[in-house]
């Protein structure tokens, strides 16, 4: 901890010596723009203390000077193809922007520390070496030894309070850096102030003369031509000092992987092949590895998913547009295709394994996704999409080509404008102004198409885009400018990686190599010839391609690096900072105005930290490049979270829920413990986006205790609370009554009650009337007409058993509108309604809500007015029944009284007059027709006496006369009119009157007759039971030949004579059938053999006699049957014999 | 034209003048009522019309034009009353003399249709002076399938309902015996011909051809629909001049505190207002109701209550209503 005084108490001389130190190895390119790099390169290397001090405490003023004369302006003026005189620098004059600068100098500083700092702390639990702050740890050991700085801690803490003192408005503000700075250092610093002012011209004096402005600020002087990178001096030392710092880099970074890395031989090729390039992308992987320490908040979110969207629909549209070879590509671009995207070759199982491997050791690989990510897009084997025989270095070119207008695609803080052709819409005269449009589709599509022959073809194309996008829109303030600067810039970077290859037939080649093989002989150095470099480059792609199949580890971008032209890294890189430097001042347009334009297109509301926002932009490398980064997963994770919204920002109810999954978990835990941005997930190649903490909204949170509402457990509980109900009330559900059953014994539920029971009474009465009006107009009524339709008596409903439960909420609405709805039927059907239609009552039920609600909406309302008028509680509900249509509370009296109290009274006149009414019309049917009743109304019936109490003249006898006519005193109908049918009626539906009419004679069972007692009948008789007698002799002998028995005669006095109701079917005797009428009306008209008819001449009695006639014959017919009996079955009887 | 549009100036005075208005109005004032009164009558023969066709027929019956006054109680009494001694009256006027008077009333009626629904009536009230009473379909007792026989003491019986309408008839009989009280004999002789004025009334042809009934509906209404036509029609005019005679006092009034003000403001005009000439015009001026009082009336008598539009609060929106029928 004792190493963090420097920190701890702004030594500013230490810190010029850490800048220093890293300076040295390269650190400050990666995190600082060119600009801002080439300022304080230009600072350190001046060397001198004070100027750093002061530029630290942020007391500089910057001011450009020209000096160095026109040639290099000149150059620059070529490099960076701008029409400006002078140089667009991302730098103003003045302090403002250099003090920014300052400050993110020592946040940079200071960021070193912080490692150290929890490091520190608990280093002794941390279970994980963490790989990336051990060379902060080194810088910080030395930091001790470095010159100037005391070693002596006290002397250390002097010193800084020196230093502290000219400014300690900053120094509060470095309290915010220094961590958890202690407050008495506050304190100590004041009494030491004082004591110590003499110093403090010490180390002021050291330094030689500064310039200072009015506002005491030193004015820095930086000759403009260090942005001019082109001079030689400047960018030979850089580009020297940039290979071996790289190279020591990349080293040292390739020997830790080798250390930590399980799959040794994956990095065992990596430093041969180690170039320019790798140090590029080690500051990308440096860039990531300082992601963790901030906390990025989601301020460009909204732009990012937008652009995002933008991009993936260009995608899509492309990928539309080729149907044929769309494959791998996909990968990068959309990451959509999962674990099989990453297409490892038919023939390389062992990558299989390698993989399956790595999946299993996951924990012990040091690489983080993205790097095996990258490591294994380069490993895989050739897609040989580009490949051609014919055409030599076709495939490493597009290759190539394809990775850069790929990431230009992605890079979407700048792209989206690009992506595709400017439409007539957009832009109706960009045709005129722009020869030859293009777009990074177009020349995707080129590529496909295999338009390219060099790279410079390709190239030219890119930069043909951002110079279209330059020319036309000339206004040097016009926000696209910004893009294509951005773009330019990138392209610039990107079109090194691009191997300067032009493609050739084979066949020429060939004969160029025998041409080449030719002067090899006569002993050229392969430097010198041109071809034979060419060859050499290709031969050493051949080989790069093989040890990438040999999974070559920590360049993700390089692309068959060595098969860059030129074997002189020198004249490439001096290339490099070239194309970098003219992209720097081309990218220098001050945008703040600009970049606010963008917004307010794109419809932005950050108006607010639109400056911040470009001023972070413009100064923080790490920023930018974490925001190309991580685009990706941001515009991930931002669509998922938007789709909780809609668009009116409200959360959607209905939307699905981010789901917390495990593998998130594990991912924050990695993240935690390994203090990495890029998490090992297990699904390592499925996604190519990194983890990111900030935007997981359910990563972090770890699982629930309380595994939501089990429903099996709910049931048993209810069962359980069910069961103590039930025992309360004796094990009858219906006994338990819930709040919501109103007593039927007071109050306005009994008249309603009895309403609805009345009204169901009346009915009844109305069928049975309308029956009898039936009756008598119809001839024949059906069974079915004649049954009393089924009425039942209404009944107070509970809601159903489950809601009484204490558990379940009484309030819920729809057992509210359940209890509601009863009430309104039981209201519909008081006013008259026999059923009702669930439509129509829920229809009424809601009408009902809707008012009552209405109802108490106001009363809220005039409750919560702010009104000065203030109302009691009286006027209040009184107001508020007004608003509602009750005028006054006395008519909800008399509503009650009118239409409930009233209406029972009438209908229990009403009954009454009905069934009075029923009386009337049954009195001589009906009700008389049972025995008794005729006992009792006998003389009346007879005499028609009855018929007085009807009284009404109701069927207009007395108007037609008919009363007089036949003595009369009734106005009813005669029972002679109505019996019959009743009659019929009766006996087939009720068995009560049947049972009646026989009830005496039930007892009485007739003793049989005996042989004996033929005798002693009357005369007439005797044949007949004589007969009777034989038969049942007959009959006799024939059950017992069945039974087996000896069929001996018993005596005449127990031979029982059998009763006909005994006698088998065929023997019974034929009865003719009486009509209930009593007549005998179905005569059938016989021509009689034995009789004549007399002519008709002869007076009117005669026919009449004959027809008498006629009808005691049929008679006598009728009656045969019964008399001859035994002739009738002399077959039967024959048969008998026979048997005998 | 004008002369031709406005047929009931002088009934229309007579009814003005029955329910209080003293004062001769001037024309403007009939005609506005006229036109009111007209409307109203269209508007009931529409609605009349819509209902009888929900009910499946063409021509309007008489419960169909009570229907649309369900609601307000006392005025059904009192038409059921009216009705009923309508009723009674034809029939003690068959009974009496088959005289001149009734050979009026059919031509009156105009129509045989109407002579044969007399005799029926005769045939089946045979000797009965009894007022028959006037069932409403909506009542009780048509609820259910089958209706009893209404036996003579039932019919006697006086209904609830009946005796609130005879509290509120018999309300109105004070009020006008209050009025006719300090009438002389004459006065009272005008007054009484005045309470005879109808629309309808020996005038049935000209009323059909004022309300256009002939337009409106499909078949010629029920001679029972045009006594109802004309005892509502009556009862509009009266309401519509008692609710002018209001807004006329009321304006009064406001006007009398308001000169009283200025008198005690400043109190020199008074004297000069003071003195009297022989040529003055009299001091108590009589204001007959004019037009803007009956729009008045007419407007505060359309004006929506509460109880129509409490179903739609909370809810927005534009409230329509239809026309009101006073």
């Amino acid at each position: 901890m004792d190493k963090l005084t420097t920190f701890k108490f702004n030594n500013s001389r230490k810190l010029f010596g850490l800048a220093k130190k890293l300076h040295d190895s390269k650190f400050f390119e990666t995190f600082l723009n060119e600009s801002q790099y080439k300022i304080l390169d230009y600072i350190i290397n001046l060397d001198d203390f004070k100027l750093w001090y002061n530029f630290l405490e942020g007391d500089c003023f910057v001011k450009f000077t020209k000096s160095t004369g026109d040639d290099s302006n000149d150059e620059k003026k070529e490099s960076s193809n701008d029409e400006d005189d002078t140089p667009e620098i991302q730098f103003e004059e003045g302090s403002k922007n250099i003090k920014m600068l300052a400050l993110h100098i020592r946040y940079l500083l200071w960021e070193k520390a912080i490692d150290y700092y929890y490091t520190a702390k608990d280093l002794d639990t941390s279970i994980y070496n963490i790989e990336e702050v051990t060379d902060d740890f080194e810088l910080i050991d030395t930091l001790d030894d470095l010159p100037g700085g005391d070693n002596d801690g006290e002397a250390a803490q002097t010193d800084n309070i020196e230093k502290s003192a000219p400014a300690p408005v900053i120094r509060e503000e470095e309290d915010d850096y220094d961590d958890d700075d202690d407050e008495d250092e506050d304190e100590e610093e004041d009494k030491k102030k004082e004591s110590e002012d003499v110093d403090m011209k010490e180390p002021e004096s050291e330094v030689s003369e500064l310039k200072f402005n009015d506002d005491n600020q030193v004015i820095l002087e930086i000759p403009i031509s260090i942005f001019a990178t082109s001079t030689p001096n400047n960018s030979s030392t850089d580009a020297i000092d940039s290979q071996t710092t790289s190279n020591q880099e990349s080293i040292s970074a390739a020997t830790s992987q080798i250390q930590n890395n399980n799959i040794t031989t994956l990095s065992s090729s990596a430093s041969t092949t180690i170039n320019n390039k790798t140090s590029a992308i080690d500051d990308q992987d440096k860039l990531i590895k300082e992601f963790n320490k901030v906390y990025h908040n989601f301020e460009y979110d909204r732009e990012t998913l937008i652009k995002r969207r933008k991009l993936e629909k260009s995608d899509l549209q492309l990928e539309n547009s080729k149907s044929t070879n769309n494959d791998n590509n996909g990968n990068l671009t959309t990451g959509e295709e999962p674990m099989a995207g990453i297409n490892l070759g038919t023939g390389s199982t062992s990558l299989q394994h390698l993989l399956n491997t790595i999946k299993s050791k996951r924990e012990e690989v040091s690489l983080n996704d993205h790097e095996l990510r990258s490591l294994f897009m380069d490993v895989r084997k050739n897609r040989g999409k580009w490949a051609s025989n014919d055409k030599v270095g076709q495939e490493e070119l597009y290759e190539a080509c394809e990775k850069v207008v790929l990431e230009l695609r992605a890079y979407s803080e700048h792209s989206t404008p690009f992506l595709n052709k400017v439409s007539k819409r957009e832009a109706p005269n960009y045709g005129l102004i722009i020869k030859k449009p293009m777009d990074l589709n177009t020349a995707l599509k080129k590529l496909k198409s295999f338009a390219y022959n060099s790279k410079q073809e390709f190239v030219d194309d890119l930069m043909l885009i951002w110079s279209n996008c330059l020319t036309y829109n000339a206004d040097p303030k016009h926000f696209m400018r910004t893009h294509a600067l951005a773009m330019q810039k990138k392209t610039l970077k990107l079109a090194p990686t691009i191997p300067n290859i032009t493609i050739r037939n084979r066949a020429d080649i060939e004969k160029e190599e025998e041409l080449e093989e030719e002067k090899n002989g006569g002993g050229a150095t392969p430097l010198e010839a041109s071809g034979k470099s060419m060859k050499k480059g290709r031969k050493s792609s051949r080989q790069d391609q093989v040890k990438a199949e040999a999974t070559e580890p920590g360049t993700p971008i390089s692309l068959g690096p060595s098969v860059v032209d030129s074997p002189s890294g020198t004249n490439l890189t001096s290339e490099t900072p070239a194309a970098e430097g003219s992209a720097v001042v081309g990218n220098t347009t001050n945008g703040d105005e600009d970049e606010e334009e963008e917004e307010e297109n794109d419809n932005l509301n950050g108006d607010s930290n639109g400056i911040n926002e470009e001023e972070d932009d413009e100064f923080d490398p790490e920023l930018l490049a974490w925001r190309s980064l991580t685009s990706k997963s941001r515009a991930n994770y931002c669509s998922q979270r938007a789709e909780l919204f809609d668009e009116n920002y409200h959360l959607r109810p209905d939307a699905a829920a981010i789901i917390r999954q495990s593998i998130e978990m594990k991912n924050f835990n990695q993240y935690l413990s390994n203090k990495e941005v890029i998490s090992k997930s297990q699904n390592l190649l499925e996604n190519d986006e990194p983890y990111l903490l900030e935007y997981d909204l359910t990563g972090g949170i770890p699982g629930f205790k309380y595994n939501g509402i089990n429903e099996a457990e709910e049931d048993l509980k209810e069962q359980k609370m069910a069961d103590i109900l039930l025992q309360q009330v004796g094990g009858d559900a219906s006994k338990l009554k819930s709040a919501f059953v109103l007593p039927q014994d007071k109050g306005l539920n009994k008249v309603y009650f009895e309403n609805i029971h009345e009204i169901q009474e009346i009915r009844k009465i109305c069928f049975k009337i309308s029956l009898i009006r039936q009756m008598q107009t119809q001839q024949f009524v059906h069974h079915t007409q004649m049954k009393q339709p089924e009425v039942e008596a209404i009944r107070e409903v509970d809601v159903d058993n489950a809601s009484k439960l204490p558990n379940h909420d009484a309030f819920s609405e729809d057992v509210q509108f359940a209890v509601l709805r009863r009430n309104v039927a039981k209201i519909a059907m008081q006013t008259g309604f026999e059923k009702t239609e669930p439509f129509a009552v829920n229809t009424l039920t809601q009408l009902a809500e809707k008012y009552l609600s209405n109802l108490i909406k106001s009363i809220k309302l005039h409750t919560e007015s702010n009104s000065s008028n203030e109302m009691d509680e009286t006027s209040i509900l009184l107001v508020s029944l007004l608003e509602n249509g009750v005028n006054k509370p006395d008519d909800l009296y008399t509503y009650v009284q009118e239409r409930i109290v009233r209406q029972s009274e009438k209908l229990v006149d009403l009954r009454a007059k009905l069934s009075n009414f029923l009386k009337d019309l049954l009195r001589p049917g009906l009700e008389n027709f049972n025995e008794r009743s005729f006992e009792d109304n006998s003389e009346q019936f007879m005499t028609g006496d009855f018929s007085n109490d009807l009284g009404d003249d109701f069927f207009g006898f007395k108007e037609l006369g008919l009363d007089r006519e036949f003595n009369m005193l009734s106005s009813s109908i005669p029972i002679y009119l109505l019996h019959s049918r009743l009659h019929n009626s009766y006996a087939s539906s009720g068995g009560v009157s049947k049972r009646n009419k026989y009830e005496d004679l039930k007892d009485y069972t007739p003793p049989y007759l005996t042989a004996v007692d033929v005798d002693k009948q009357i005369g007439i008789l005797r044949p007949f039971y004589n007969k009777l007698n034989e038969k049942s002799k007959a009959h006799y002998i024939k059950v017992q030949k069945k039974k087996g028995e000896p069929y001996d005669l018993p005596e005449d006095s127990a031979l029982l004579l059998i009763e006909d109701d005994e006698l088998p079917q065929k023997q019974r005797n034929i009865r003719p059938r009486l009509p209930p009428t009593g007549r005998i009306t179905a005569i059938k008209k016989k021509i009689i053999a034995n009789s004549f008819f007399l002519p008709d001449s002869e007076g009117g009695d005669e026919p009449v006699l004959l027809a008498l006639d006629d009808r005691l014959n049929n008679l006598a017919d009728l009656s045969t049957p019964e008399l001859s009996g035994p002739d009738i079955k002399s077959p039967m009887k024959s048969a008998i014999k026979s048997e005998a | 034209m004008a002369d031709n549009k406005y047929k009931y100036r002088i009934e229309i005075q007579q009814m003005m003048f029955v329910s209080g208005e003293s004062n001769d109005p001037p024309v403007e004032t009939t005609s506005i009522i006229e036109d009111i009164v007209r409307a109203q009558v269209i508007e009931i023969l529409l609605q009349a019309t819509r209902t009888a066709s929900t009910r499946g027929t063409k021509s309007i019956a008489p419960e169909d034009v009570i229907f649309l006054i369900r609601h307000d109680k006392a005025k059904v009494n009192r038409l059921r009353t009216y009705l009923s001694w309508k009723d009674v009256r034809k029939n003690a006027k068959d009974q009496e003399s088959g005289g001149t008077e009734s050979l009026i009333e059919t031509d009156a009626a105009g129509g045989p249709a109407a002579g044969a629904a007399q005799a029926t009536d005769s045939s089946k009230m045979l000797s009965r002076y009894k007022k028959s009473k006037i069932r409403l379909p909506w009542e009780l007792q048509f609820m259910f399938s089958e209706q009893h026989l209404e036996t003579a003491e039932e019919s006697e019986q006086v209904d609830d309902e009946e005796k609130a309408a005879t509290i509120a008839s018999l309300k109105r009989l004070k009020m006008a015996d209050d009025r006719t009280r300090n009438m002389t004999r004459e006065e009272y002789v005008h007054w009484s011909e005045c309470r005879q004025a109808s629309f309808t009334f020996r005038k049935a042809k000209r009323f059909r051809e004022w309300s256009q009934m002939t337009q409106l509906c499909d078949s010629r209404p029920n001679d029972d629909v045009i006594d109802i036509l004309g005892f509502m029609t009556f009862e509009i005019v009266c309401s519509l001049t008692e609710e002018a005679m209001q807004i006329k006092n009321s304006e009064e009034k406001l006007i009398q505190i308001k000169s009283e003000k200025e008198k005690t403001l400043n109190p020199g005009q008074q004297n000069q207002k003071k003195r009297k000439y022989l040529f003055d015009k009299p001091d108590e001026l009589a204001n007959p109701l004019m037009p803007y009082h009956v729009e008045e009336a007419w407007r505060r008598l359309q004006a929506i209550d509460f109880k129509h539009k409490a179903g739609r609060s909370f809810g927005g929106g534009m409230l329509r209503s239809k026309t009101r029928l006073i």
